[in-house]
């Protein structure tokens, strides 16, 4: 479902390894990546280029993420979201609360 | 006028591929001059949606879509015989504005109509807090489409135990 790419002092980056990202698996992700931070403690940078498809199950599930990474004071980063999958966050302004970049260094370089 | 129906199974629901089915009538039958990109991209989430509905929460064993498209509408008509959505079960007052749901982004509305159909749509609220995200809503569902549509209308037959989803997109 998941793939740590790098673990940094600050961060870990991380990749969805589904091109569907949707009901089947959200429940899966969200437990995973909630099960990173409380180990790591440290924000998560989500790589998506993967993801064609995205549905309100995992967007939900996302949200649940960063509501529990907000509570231990860390964040939750988007990168290399489609455009569909950037479009759609867009339409509900979920880009208003998370912090989305084109890509991992735009996100280090901030 | 075009016109086709899509009955799928639940037992050999594949969402990618049903959807894009959809996505390739809609495609071959739209009129030259209409914004082809944005409606094949709120077709898709609207029917990912609605699809998503009749997996999670409906119980049933089939669901219908019905695609129309006219010169300037593209309307998507989902049928099922599952369990109603839950609004179904409060008594609202009718023609009066009740909120559904409610966040630091949005506040979705039903209002239930004297023929029984429930209408929704929303409000975008300015964020005084953007720190206030346990405040955020975790279900999308409704609003994706209430946001992709310009009318989204509900409807169940208390006698055939029909549900009716009906979305319409003008361009």
């Amino acid at each position: 479902m998941i793939k740590i790419i790098k673990d940094t002092e600050n961060h870990l980056l991380i990749e969805i390894e589904v091109s569907e990202a949707n009901l089947n698996n959200s429940d899966l992700f969200k437990a995973q990546v909630i099960q990173l931070l409380d180990r790591h403690e440290k924000t998560v940078i989500i790589d998506f280029n993967k993801v064609e498809y995205i549905d309100s199950s995992f967007l939900g599930a996302l949200v649940a993420i960063l509501k529990h990474a907000i509570g231990m004071k860390l964040d939750v980063i988007l990168v290399g979201l489609r455009n569909d999958v950037h479009d759609l966050l867009k339409l509900i302004r979920l880009d208003k609360v998370f912090k989305i970049f084109g890509n991992y260094n735009d996100a280090i370089n901030v | 006028m075009h016109n086709k129906q899509f009955e799928f199974l639940k037992s050999s629901y594949h969402l990618s591929s049903d959807i894009q089915e959809i996505l390739g009538f809609i495609n071959n039958e739209l009129p030259p001059a209409a914004p082809v990109a944005e409606l094949l991209f709120k077709a898709k989430i609207i029917v990912t949606e609605l699809l998503t509905n009749s997996l999670k929460h409906a119980g049933v064993n089939s669901t219908i879509i019905n695609v129309k498209i006219s010169e300037h509408d593209l309307s998507i008509i989902k049928i099922d015989f599952g369990n109603p959505l839950s609004l179904i079960q409060k008594n609202y007052p009718v023609n009066t504005k009740i909120p559904i749901s409610n966040d630091i982004l949005h506040t979705l509305y039903a209002i239930l109509d004297s023929g029984k159909n429930i209408h929704f749509f929303c409000d975008e609220i300015n964020m005084e807090d953007i720190l206030a995200v346990e405040n955020i809503v975790e279900h999308f569902g409704l609003l994706i489409i209430t946001k992709a549509a310009d009318k989204f209308t509900y409807h169940y037959n208390e006698q055939t135990k029909e549900n009716l989803f009906e979305i319409t997109i003008k361009f």
